[in-house]
């Protein structure tokens, strides 16, 4: 038989508010703990003595923000920064035939394709950095495509420069110091097996990885190789 | 329509089908005879059970009138087909493309665990021939709850039958009704997302009215909200679990964009579950202070709780989070296995286990009862191996079909 029970509904009410304060509030932290990309200590050890050449590959800046779809961030002054494709995915890519930025003015995303290049008829997306606005673009860039891709240094080539009103949050999401340099060491380990195929670690025997080397990987398929790359497959 | 308007060859199709019936693969392997021992044991045991009635082959009784058929087969079953509306809703309503290669595998999952569960819903009913009723009015009995999940049963195996149906037309070559059947798929997608939600929580409302039966800490007016929120995470860590196995198992059926693709979703997922999880976590936490609860934690009862909440709650939810974070592949797939035997745990807790926790003569199922249960998961796996061998369900659809699209 059901007993009657009567409690005092109010009695843990303020227990309760305080709860769903805390689960909000925590909440919060929750979501940007789970966003924040965590420390990339490769799982797989890669050998001392191969380190440092694999590294050497491709140019990591001191003071450069890194997205994981291979485009830097520099700030520059108050909350402008500004933008352009790192040497790993210029050398992935080779010297493009077009490059298409975004217009000025226009509204960008952090890890929405943004921008463009077209090289041999192909069109490669990548993905921009940041959430701002477009305030400058690079025409020099725009105009002479194939002469701005051979410039070989790095802090020389931007492409364009964003206004973020955020600034802060949007570099908590980037990539850099020796964050940046543990996953630059990543992106050559994956690189490094697919070039030596089932073999494992071999070690590379010195020289620069030639311009555009996704093509002598996959000369059928090196846009899809280089999507998977910059991650917009 | 005729068959001739509608592009169909009859006799061709009969073959083609018959053609389709020989084995793709060695009939004796190690699984295949476990599989077939014990679906053979199962069927021996279903006719037992309709001819000698439930008390021969169950321990049920009137003090215990549903056992691990509903609490397991029904009730968990359907929890874990949840994959299938929530990754419809992602990829459909959200339009989050990036789950796509894997729907159709996931809603024939979920199809599969429907049409086995509620056909294992009839081994339990007392008078199986009155399973009809609420559907041809004889009787609707509108008063109750099981009316609404009787109707939401039906209904939603015919929406993912329609959602799954352009496969099978693709499969057997049928050109102009593939056509059709892909015009119903958003209406039946629309449709199934609103049922679930509704059944998914109705599950839950069927053990609303045996609120002095059920251990405070399970029984809840919210138990409806519980169950529909778990069912979000039980599917996906089921589409999560199922996926790697099926990534081992069916290798070589697989095309690329399901194969490269495994990955990136198998995270995608995980975050989703850890999200989730740390809500239901927050959920639960609410109701335990509501309820004044702790004053049960000092029992077995309240040691059994504390161990479905951390060890199958908060850890797995942690365990996603680090491995989203990670990006590390083996902690989503531990992650996915406890939060399912998490979601057994509950479900399980909820309709029998805590259920009459203060009797002194407990329910336990008989060897008979579990091995049905194996017999009907058995014979759900063959049935979807026999259909991924066969159908573009991982694999790419025939190249007709991409003619069409351009």
């Amino acid at each position: 038989m059901e007993s009657n029970y009567f409690y005092d509904l109010f009695s843990t009410k303020g227990i309760e508010y305080v709860l769903v304060i805390m689960f909000l509030i925590s909440f919060v932290m929750f979501f940007r703990y789970l966003e924040k990309p965590a420390r990339l200590t490769a799982r797989v050890s890669i050998p001392a003595a191969i380190e440092s050449t694999l590294i050497n590959w491709f140019q990591i800046l001191e003071n450069y923000f890194y997205h994981p779809g291979h485009c830097w961030v520099k700030v520059e002054s108050g909350n402008v920064v500004s933008i352009g494709i790192d040497d790993f995915a210029s050398k992935l890519l080779g010297t493009p035939n077009k490059i298409n930025l975004p217009r000025l003015g226009e509204n960008i995303a952090q890890g929405e394709m943004g921008m463009s290049m077209e090289i041999d008829g192909k069109r490669i997306d990548l993905l921009t950095p940041v959430n701002g606005e477009v305030v400058e673009i690079n025409q020099d860039a725009v105009d002479n495509p194939d002469l701005f891709s051979r410039r070989t240094d790095e802090s020389d080539s931007w492409l364009f420069k964003v206004r973020v009103p955020k600034l802060k949050a949007n570099l908590v999401n980037l990539l850099s110091g020796d964050l940046a340099k543990a996953w630059m060491e990543e992106v050559s380990h994956k690189l490094s097996r697919l070039t030596t195929g089932d073999l494992g670690f071999a070690l590379q025997d010195g020289g620069q990885l030639k311009d555009g080397f996704s093509k002598e990987i996959s000369p059928e398929n090196w846009d899809e190789l280089a999507k998977e790359f910059l991650l917009t497959k | 329509m005729s068959s001739n308007e509608l592009g169909i060859n009859i006799k061709s199709t009969y073959k083609f089908i018959l053609s389709e019936l020989k084995p793709k693969s060695k009939i004796i392997t190690h699984f295949n005879v476990i599989a077939f021992i014990i679906i053979a044991i199962g069927a021996v045991l279903i006719v037992l059970r309709f001819v000698k009635g439930l008390g021969a082959v169950t321990n049920l009784s009137q003090e215990y009138p549903w056992g691990i058929w509903i609490g397991f087969d029904v009730i968990t079953g359907v929890a874990f087909a949840g994959g299938a509306y929530s990754l419809c809703f992602i990829v459909y309503i959200l339009g989050d493309k990036k789950y796509k290669p894997i729907i159709r595998v996931t809603v024939l999952n979920g199809f599969l665990a429907y049409v086995f569960y509620a056909g294992a819903l009839l081994l339990d009913l007392g008078k199986p021939w009155n399973v009809i009723n609420p559907i041809i009015g004889n009787s609707f009995g509108v008063s109750s709850v099981m009316f609404l999940v009787a109707w939401h049963f039906m209904l939603y195996m015919l929406t993912e039958l329609v959602e799954i149906s352009p496969a099978f037309a693709e499969w057997l070559g049928w050109r102009k009704v593939r056509k059709y059947l892909h015009g119903l798929t958003l209406g039946a997608v629309i449709l199934g997302i609103t049922l679930s939600t509704l059944h998914q929580s109705g599950l839950g409302a069927l053990f609303l009215m045996a609120k002095n039966k059920i251990h405070p800490l399970w029984y809840s007016e919210f138990i409806p909200i519980l169950f529909f929120v778990s069912s979000i995470f039980a599917g996906l860590s089921m589409v999560i679990v199922e996926g790697s196995i099926s990534h081992k198992v069916f290798k070589n059926r697989m095309s690329d964009e399901v194969s490269k693709s495994h990955n990136s979703i198998l995270f995608g997922l995980a975050k989703i579950c850890a999200v989730v999880l740390y809500v239901y976590l927050f959920l639960k936490l609410l109701l335990f202070i509501h309820g004044e609860h702790w004053v049960h934690l000092n029992s077995q009862m309240g040691v059994l709780w504390l161990v479905e909440m951390i060890g199958f709650v908060a850890l797995p939810c942690v365990i996603f989070t680090q491995a989203f974070r990670y990006r590390n592949e083996l902690w989503v797939k531990i992650g996915g296995i406890i939060t399912m035997l998490g979601i057994i745990l509950n479900r399980l807790n909820v309709s029998v286990i805590a259920f009459k926790w203060y009797a002194a003569d407990r329910y336990f199922p008989s060897w008979m009862e579990i091995e049905i249960t194996l017999a009907i998961i058995f014979l759900e796996i063959l049935v979807l191996r026999w259909i991924i061998h066969r159908m573009p369900i991982l694999s790419d659809s025939p190249v007709w079909v991409k003619n069409e699209k351009h």
